[in-house]
């Protein structure tokens, strides 16, 4: 692999929870990860290993207690487990994409404003932005009759094809996607398989946690196994 | 250089309760900033004292006018005015504190406009007219006395009457927080959508933590007149360090 696009290591994080009387919960230990520009790496192992809680580390939704998170960021590489938030706010709206497991909506914003408003933001016309934003969503399965409903109504897999369609309308150098079809049927699975493959194609790194072997297969080059001891080994 | 507000060093008491208890802070250029705590934690006396509406007992506002950073206390009180009338706007939690409820909605909004300068009045009424449509209010309303308002529009109609002199930087107190659930979800909206899009930058003091999930870039935590946690909003709020913040999130009933 040439220079990768995010090499995390040696990141260590506890929680230390004041009101369960101080218990200190160990979820990463020293835990090490690299992809490379057009390469897809899955974190792996049971419930409560930490393969979560290191994909938020990497999007610097949870702080690190030690250890570096090095990212390609236009250009330059930067430390975001020391970046200030300035720079965290920069690195998210250019170089790292986020997709969550539930997608959080927001009160009386239609889907499709919801899925144009990042490229909005990058500096595309409205009116650009909504037609990207419509097919997508198409594409997606979403038919268009929803698009201008906001979604806290619609079902749990319509959410998460809003929730991808909002994160996939823009090119990301890095994606990190947190059991993206958990709640899709076959032939939306497909459809987000095939979304991912073309990202992938057009060299975007991707680290995930994928339940679905189906996924699993279709995606993933490596897979890194969390295990109770919390670093992983390679299989 | 995108600083635009800061503190150093805040210290204010009332009597033997400290407020404010060495409080320092920055606001940068465009960047939404959410204080959250108690009541009693100290958020709207230093909410008060960077908008320059009190003085605090000892420290330092400074204020980054384009070309220099200036102390609020240097400025007059001429100048300091003329920056709280125009390029600073403040948004209060009961809109009837900041309104004239026996002049129009026009006039409310052109008051401020014309104390900013402009004089002419076919403008003041076009812009007047404009800004009721950027808070979703029928321009039809211009002529009403707002008296006869909902509490939604008062609030809509404020923060029109703020945004005419179109400012850089805006304080809000809880500007929520009097308002039903079913209103204050299209408020919140409003004022997401008009921030983005105007580039403002905010202060915003709240006790409701969704409210500063939804709206700031940046979170502060005070409490007992200290800031005892601050980083990223979703940082803050998915992976809290201090006790207080802790308390604070799992306090909170999910919707």
């Amino acid at each position: 692999m040439n220079q990768p696009m995010l090499h995390a290591r040696g990141i260590n994080k506890s929680f230390l929870l004041h009101l369960q009387g101080g218990v200190r919960l160990d979820v990463l230990h020293e835990a090490e990860l690299a992809v490379g520009a057009g390469e897809c790496i899955t974190l792996a192992g049971a419930s409560g290993t930490g393969k979560s809680s290191l994909l938020k580390a990497l999007y610097g939704n949870y702080l690190v207690d030690g250890g570096e998170i090095l990212i390609r960021h236009l250009g330059q590489q930067v430390d975001l487990a020391a970046a200030a938030p300035e720079l965290v706010l920069a690195i998210r709206r250019t170089t790292i994409g986020y997709v969550s497991q539930f997608l959080r909506a927001i009160p009386r914003i239609a889907a499709i404003d919801l899925v144009a408003e990042p490229l909005v933001d990058r500096g595309a016309s409205g009116h650009e932005a909504k037609l990207r934003a419509a097919a997508l969503l198409e594409r997606l399965g979403i038919p268009s009759r929803l698009h201008g409903l906001p979604p806290a109504t619609f079902s749990g897999g319509e959410q998460q094809r809003v929730n991808l369609a909002r994160t996939f309308i823009c090119p990301w150098p890095i994606l990190l996607l947190d059991e993206p079809t958990a709640s899709l049927d076959t032939t939306n699975r497909n459809r987000v398989i095939d979304l991912i493959r073309e990202v992938k194609s057009q060299g975007c790194a991707i680290v995930g946690i994928f339940h679905d072997p189906q996924l699993h297969d279709a995606v993933s080059d490596l897979r890194l196994l969390f295990s109770e001891s919390t670093a992983h080994s390679r299989t | 250089m995108t600083t635009l507000l800061k503190a150093h060093e805040l210290r204010h008491s009332f009597g033997a309760t400290p407020a404010l208890d060495g409080v320092s802070l920055e606001v940068r250029r465009h960047e939404i900033l959410a204080v959250v705590g108690e009541s009693g934690s100290g958020k709207t006396t230093l909410l008060n004292v960077l908008a320059g509406r009190m003085n605090a007992d000892q420290g330092t506002v400074h204020y980054h006018d384009g070309a220099n950073l200036r102390s609020l206390s240097e400025l007059g009180e001429r100048e300091l005015h003329r920056l709280q009338r125009a390029r600073w706007g403040f948004v209060e939690q009961n809109p009837r504190a900041a309104l004239r409820l026996n002049i129009t909605a026009g006039g409310n909004i052109g008051e401020r406009l014309m104390a900013a300068g402009d004089r002419h009045y076919g403008n003041i009424r076009a812009i007047a007219t404009h800004w009721l449509e950027q808070v979703e209010i029928d321009p039809k309303r211009l002529d009403d006395l707002p008296m006869n308002f909902s509490g939604g529009m008062l609030q809509r109609l404020q923060i029109a009457r703020m945004l005419v002199t179109e400012p850089e930087l805006v304080f809000m107190d809880e500007p929520t927080g009097g308002l039903d659930a079913s209103v204050q979800a299209r408020v919140l909206d409003l004022i997401r959508s008009l921030v983005r899009r105007l580039g403002l930058a905010v202060v915003l003091v709240t006790h409701d933590i969704g409210v500063a999930r939804l709206l700031a870039d940046r979170l502060i935590v005070m409490r007992q007149g200290l800031i005892v946690e601050s980083g990223l909003t979703d940082q803050v709020l998915d992976d809290p360090h201090h006790a207080y913040t802790q308390l604070l999130v799992s306090s909170v009933l999910p919707a």
